[in-house]
């Protein structure tokens, strides 16, 4: 309740434009439980969202084993490696910005939203490199699909269906541009974030904004943690 | 939220546990482990992702509202991907001429 009481003098304090306390709450304590509710009914759908892709991923791979391996071979398990690395460390500094938000220590906050949207970014950058060289390597389906040279003769031999390696790249493209675009809004959501408490904006301090601005942070981590070994740790073994 | 804050340390170390977790899923991925492969990798995923949910997103200081909507989410999607699976998985187990 320190917050509320503090957030209610701060309020009285400036010109109070925007109310601490919307009218439809009893208390400070039942609005912030609200947007943290909110947040989490939200990704609820998106839990079902891309529960439904990694579910037809789930069909699509039990039915062609085979063919999901070897087109999982092609993608550089490295790069998804540091990338899972860069997105749990952003995940940190997104915690910790919480954690400063909670504090009250403006400047920390700003910084920490800044590095997790540095490391966002990067994490896009990764992408990039993967799309290109996936590009180049002609393993865009519908666009330059073929199997690929070194795999031709295990395909003829073990009668593989091609069909369904450029199935698992219809899913890995859908699923990666799908996390990517989320990743993006959240980069954004951030820079609004980190501005709105550099200029001083939030009446409560911004504890609650933040907290659930995390939230969906996190969500977009999760998602990796299950793409990561889903798409690149397919063993052949 | 108004509970309390977490400490650095706290934050620190589940971080670790995190990519102490990224490396035995890559680690797990190289063992001969045949068809446990798969759950071995969801298993460590889902660690990560109640390791998540808890210190990262602090369900911990959450009313049981919010709690019990967190768990229906997991229960729905848990129950779609059990029930659509079912029929894939069983298709094969009776064989019926003509299927």
């Amino acid at each position: 309740m320190d917050t509320a009481t503090m957030g209610h003098t701060d309020a009285a304090a400036g010109s109070a434009l925007i109310p601490l306390l919307s009218h439809q709450f009893d208390d400070v304590e039942q609005q912030s439980y609200s947007s943290i509710l909110g947040m989490w009914i939200f990704l609820a759908t998106e839990v079902m969202f891309f529960g439904g892709l990694l579910t037809s991923f789930g069909i699509y791979r039990y039915l062609h084993p085979h063919e999901f391996a070897l087109a999982s071979h092609n993608l550089y398990m490295w790069w998804g490696f540091v990338n899972t690395i860069v997105l749990l460390t952003s995940s940190l500094t997104m915690a910790l910005a919480v954690r400063a938000s909670q504090l009250g220590r403006r400047t920390e906050l700003v910084r920490l939203l800044l590095a997790t949207m540095v490391l966002g970014t990067c994490f896009l950058g990764v992408k990039a490199i993967e799309y290109t060289t996936d590009y180049h390597e002609h393993l865009i389906p519908g666009l330059n699909f073929e199997v690929p040279e070194h795999q031709l003769g295990e395909v003829v031999e073990r009668g593989l269906d091609p069909r369904m390696m450029q199935m698992f790249f219809v899913l890995y493209f859908f699923m990666t541009m799908l996390h990517a675009i989320h990743l993006i809004i959240g980069i954004g959501m951030l820079g609004v974030m980190a501005y709105l408490a550099h200029i001083n904006w939030f009446s409560g301090g911004g504890a609650v904004q933040i907290e659930v601005g995390g939230l969906y942070w996190h969500f977009i981590d999760i998602v990796w943690v299950f793409l990561f070994p889903l798409l690149y740790l397919i063993s052949g073994k | 939220m108004h509970h309390h804050v977490a400490t650095i340390k706290t934050n620190l170390i589940i971080f670790g546990l995190l990519m102490l977790l990224l490396v035995a899923t890559v680690g797990a991925a190289e063992l001969p482990l045949g068809p446990l492969n798969f759950p071995v990798a969801m298993l460590i995923a889902a660690t990560k992702t109640v390791l998540i949910i808890f210190y990262f997103m602090h369900l911990t200081g959450t009313d049981k509202l919010t709690k019990t909507i967190v768990g229906t989410m997991f229960l729905w999607l848990v129950l779609m991907i059990l029930m659509i699976m079912m029929d894939y998985l069983s298709r094969d187990w009776l064989q019926i001429l003509g299927k």
